[in-house]
């Protein structure tokens, strides 16, 4: 079936099988590499993109679902925070909030979804880090990441739960 | 599309930004459109005998091009040698022959459109099974006349070995106290967030086969392939792109990843197989599971006066290729009591085949377990002597002036400081009452925090084996792993150089950190020196990423290819500048003449030398200029002592390791960044060793744990506060690496089983529960609080 979505600000066309998984989708036919399959069971959230400015597990997720949606990516996160994505790009190399990078593009999609609001806590951060699995950084340094880009744009606030 | 590869590899690795914007690639991604997709059909049966595989419905099936079993394949591909012990082999099918010997084991390759085809023609395989009662479990394998997992080799037993120093009988008949425990680690396996995944293709130029490959171990992985396919060695390439971390899963060579490779050469097509999570928790390499028995003897004051082990590690169906069965039972022998004095010891530890999935290495590998027996013993012996859990350590561990130390147990210890990093630990906590006292075994009893959690210290000192040698694979009857790493440096005619190594860096930073060591070393600016790495073709040969190689075999072999080079520039610069080599001088990036003040800089020796004027005198040089390096030494030792707090709830046994605190010596610390990384992940790693991860089979053979909704992995919400302390004493950095460095990769894990571990224990000490098992699951620890039995001893 035929489905048309906007992925990353562009207006894309595809032809699916209504089993094919959006994850699949955004891979073999769209060319969003940053999708990774870490578990295919909706628990590691390496997979993770925005529909709608939500952050879903696109491997859960059928592509004829993405029908009419607009999806984002890690490849679309820096063009959507423009100015802002150089500061975040840094925190995470200097910081070395990832080794082997393949949770790097789901925590990327997560952190963006907190960006797109106007304030979050310390322990809004720690929920939303809860869905994504990292084997190597110990987690200590994404959290950093996270905080120092959401403090640097003055979202980040002290407040327990809001 | 390996000009791909290549680019990324030699010039966009360093540049780490690209992973935060979905740059990286990793081996899935070089499947691409054109590309087959393979798939297998895999046993559902723990062990039965085949007796047909009718695959004429697959063959059928939409989309599907070719369908395989092991008869389809037995003229094209050999069976790999596997060794068990020294000097012992069997073949391994690849595809299951007659027999299935664990749950998931591969039986058929299919060969499709794409990856929804191929696992849909997987299910219509009509596969005749004649079902027998698995082993499951060491004890079952063990008994008088039990069933044979691989009759090929006669008995359950697949590797056994015993070690003795001293006379353990008499130090333990004169011991004061003799405490007796066995202590278990679950079967679990490393679970890299990216799966292995192949790409396979005969590339038309040279018609080498290419096989891009999420691997730990290229070099080895070629040879095995070569080895199957019976093709020359130089005709197979192995491409290492990004790696989605390794930790040991992937120093084992996987059968798919042989098979992929023989059907983009017998069909001539571009193959790929993507393992999915439920094919890597069934049928890749799992670890541990494993009992240490241990009976030490102390003196009154808690001295130790002998250490009688007996160690029995679960590896499953099939002893793994390359580092064997052997591997965990000896690593774990290799590394109890590390940081102790060992008057005597009695070691004998063994491999036993299983109905279960194959084991291979997981990081830390034996030594998690070894820490976990040790520090557990030491705290039940200060227990039963009546000594503090501080005293006793501090008594026992091996100091400074110790050093050198032959161990009985782990070898000639060449440097380190356990004493000191203990001590400096303590520091830490010195004005902590209630750490303190919990420290104190002769009250066991902590005040439970506000949240009424019981609340649990734990300690551990320990000493890791990096980067074993030759010397110690061959001890192990391991042919296949070189057991040295190497690298060539080359001067490239722009004046730049160029370090191509034997290994392939899954995360670690790598190149980053070779880069700039190189460059220290060579005199010149990092942005001149590049690194190749993950490529067999245009690499050394070596041994792979693992046991902390990089910074001491790999970096070390690096290093004396540049103290060559160096050496070498100096002659070159010397002819140039027409004086004795004596009176070459080094000014930054220039080379003077100490007679006449004359200099050349590196770039305008290199294009001397490449771009030659024909009225050169004297000494001629010739191009490429290359110097290499090789490093065969190990094992180094790095120390840590670390202590963890832990609170676990009192009504559902739920645990949160709340604090670690360590105090690392890992030699030299070449760049403190990848250091605390390594340190930090470890550490979560060890906190789901000792809290979550666990493969569970049925007694039928089934495994349990085949989704991550059911084998657990650490989340933020495990991760504890870090105190983290790197020693980075110059007294200690070890003469067996070229840098001084001794290795990081493995002591968070380590550690942190020993330590979380411990305090767990301790904190179900106050409800009766002993803990001896890990990890400590809320139902572990609950029932170690219901039946309160004592099940180790402690008497004379």
């Amino acid at each position: 079936m035929r489905i048309a979505l906007d992925l990353n600000g562009a207006q894309v066309e595809a032809d699916v099988e209504p089993s094919v998984s959006l994850a699949d989708l955004l891979r073999t036919k769209l060319g969003a590499l940053s999708v990774h399959l870490g578990c295919e069971q909706g628990v590691c959230g390496a997979c993770a993109v925005l529909v709608d400015g939500r952050t879903v597990r696109s491997c859960l997720m059928l592509a004829v679902q993405g029908d009419g949606r607009s999806v984002t990516t890690a490849e679309g996160v820096p063009r959507r925070r423009r100015g802002e994505w150089a500061a975040i790009e840094s925190a995470f190399v200097e910081l070395n909030a990832f080794q082997c990078g393949f949770c790097t593009s789901g925590m990327v999609v997560a952190l963006e979804e907190l960006l797109s609001r106007e304030a979050v806590t310390r322990s809004e951060v720690a929920a939303q880090l809860s869905g994504q699995i990292c084997r190597c950084t110990g987690y200590a340094p994404i959290v950093e990441a996270f905080e120092r880009a959401l403090a640097s744009s003055g979202r980040l606030c002290d407040g327990d739960e809001t | 599309m390996t000009l791909d590869i290549d680019r990324r590899k030699g010039h966009l690795r360093g540049e780490r930004g690209r992973f935060t914007r979905g740059g990286a690639r990793y081996s899935a991604d070089f499947a691409g459109s054109e590309t087959l997709a393979v798939g297998f059909v895999r046993s559902t049966y723990g062990r039965a005998r085949l007796r047909g595989v009718d695959l004429t419905r697959v063959r059928a099936s939409p989309g599907i091009f070719a369908a395989f079993d092991h008869d389809d394949v037995s003229g094209h591909v050999a069976p790999l040698p596997v060794r068990y012990g020294p000097g012992k082999t069997y073949d391994w099918h690849l595809l299951a022959d007659d027999a299935v010997s664990f749950v998931g084991e591969p039986i058929a390759l299919v060969v499709g459109v794409n990856r929804g085809a191929v696992e849909e023609a997987c299910e219509v395989a009509a596969i005749n099974y004649e079902p027998l009662d698995p082993v499951i479990g060491v004890d079952l394998a063990q008994v008088e006349g039990a069933e044979l997992v691989r009759p090929e080799v006669g008995s359950n037993v697949l590797f056994a070995a015993a070690r003795h120093a001293g006379d353990v009988g008499a130090s333990l008949e004169s011991a004061e106290v003799i405490v007796e425990r066995t202590f278990h680690l679950a079967r679990q396996s490393a679970c890299p967030l990216e799966n292995r995944g192949v790409v396979a293709f005969e590339e038309p130029f040279s018609g080498d086969l290419v096989i891009c490959t999420s691997t730990q171990i290229p070099h080895i992985l070629r040879v095995a392939v070569a080895t199957v396919l019976t093709r020359p060695e130089e005709s197979v390439r192995v491409l290492v792109p990004d790696v989605g971390g390794g930790f040991g899963l992937k120093c084992q060579v996987a059968a798919e990843e042989c098979l992929v490779a023989w059907v983009a050469q017998h069909l001539g097509c571009r193959a790929a197989w993507l393992e999915d999570r439920w094919e890597n928790l069934v049928g890749s390499n799992h670890a541990h599971d494993e009992w240490v028995r241990l009976r030490v003897g102390f003196t009154t004051d808690g001295e130790i006066t002998a250490v009688d082990a007996d160690v029995t590690v679960d590896v499953g169906a099939h002893s793994s290729y390359p580092l064997s069965a052997a591997l965990e039972p000896s690593s774990v022998a290799a590394h109890l009591f590390g940081s102790y004095r060992v008057p005597a010891s009695h070691l004998a530890f063994r491999g036993v085949a299983t109905n279960k999935c194959p084991s291979g290495a997981y990081r830390g590998v034996g030594g998690s377990v070894a820490n976990f027996a040790t520090e557990r013993i030491l705290d039940e012996a200060a227990r039963a002597l009546g000594v503090s859990r501080i005293d006793i350590r501090r008594r026992n561990l091996l100091g400074m002036a110790d050093m050198p130390y032959r161990h009985p147990i782990g070898g000639l210890i060449d440097v380190g400081d356990p004493r000191g990093l203990f001590d400096r630990l303590l520091q830490r906590v010195q004005d902590e009452t209630p750490t303190l006292a919990a420290l104190d075994a002769t009250d066991a009893r902590f005040q439970p925090g506000d949240s009424g959690a019981l609340v649990g210290v734990g300690l551990s000192v320990f000493a890791e084996h990096s980067s074993p040698g030759s010397a110690i694979y061959r001890g192990r009857g391991v042919t296949e792993v070189p057991g040295y790493d190497a690298a060539r440096v080359e001067l490239r005619d722009d004046g730049t150089f160029i370090v191509f190594v034997s290994s392939a860096d899954a995360g670690q930073r790598h190149a980053e950190i070779c880069r700039h060591q190189v460059a220290e070393a060579l005199g010149v600016d990092s942005e001149g020196v590049s690194v190749v790495e993950g490529d067999t073709a245009r690499c050394p040969k070596g041994t792979g990423t693992f046991a902390s190689r990089f910074a001491v075999a790999q970096l070390s072999a690096a290093l004396r290819a540049s103290t060559r080079m160096s050496e070498r520039l100096v002659e070159v610069a010397a002819s140039f500048l027409s004086c004795d080599v004596e009176e070459v001088k080094r000014d930054e990036m220039s080379f003077v003449s100490g007679a006449g003040g004359a200099s050349v800089t590196v770039k305008e020796l290199a294009h001397w030398l490449y771009f030659p004027d024909g009225a050169r005198t004297g000494r001629v040089f010739e191009v490429p200029v290359v110097e290499s390096g090789y490093w065969d030494g190990g094992p180094t030792f790095p120390n840590c002592a670390m202590l963890a707090v832990v609170e676990v709830d009192a009504e559902t046994f739920v645990s949160k390791v709340t604090r670690v605190v360590a105090v690392e010596d890992c030699g030299r610390v070449l760049d403190e960044a990848a250091v605390l990384g390594q340190l930090r992940g470890g550490i979560v790693m060890g906190i789901g060793d000792a809290t979550l991860e666990e493969h569970l089979y049925s007694p039928e053979g089934e495994i349990l744990t085949a989704s991550f909704m059911d084998y657990l992995l650490p989340t933020v919400g495990e991760m504890p506060t870090f105190e983290l302390t790197l020693v980075n004493d110059e007294r200690l950095y070890s003469a067996r690496s070229e840098s001084g460095a001794k290795g990081v990769g493995e002591a968070g894990t380590i550690g942190a089983v020993g330590a979380v571990g411990c305090a767990l224990a301790s904190a179900i000490r106050s409800r009766g529960g002993i803990l001896d098992s890990l990890p400590g699951t809320p139902l572990r620890l609950f029932d170690a609080c219901s039946s309160r039995l004592e099940k180790g001893t402690v008497g004379r």
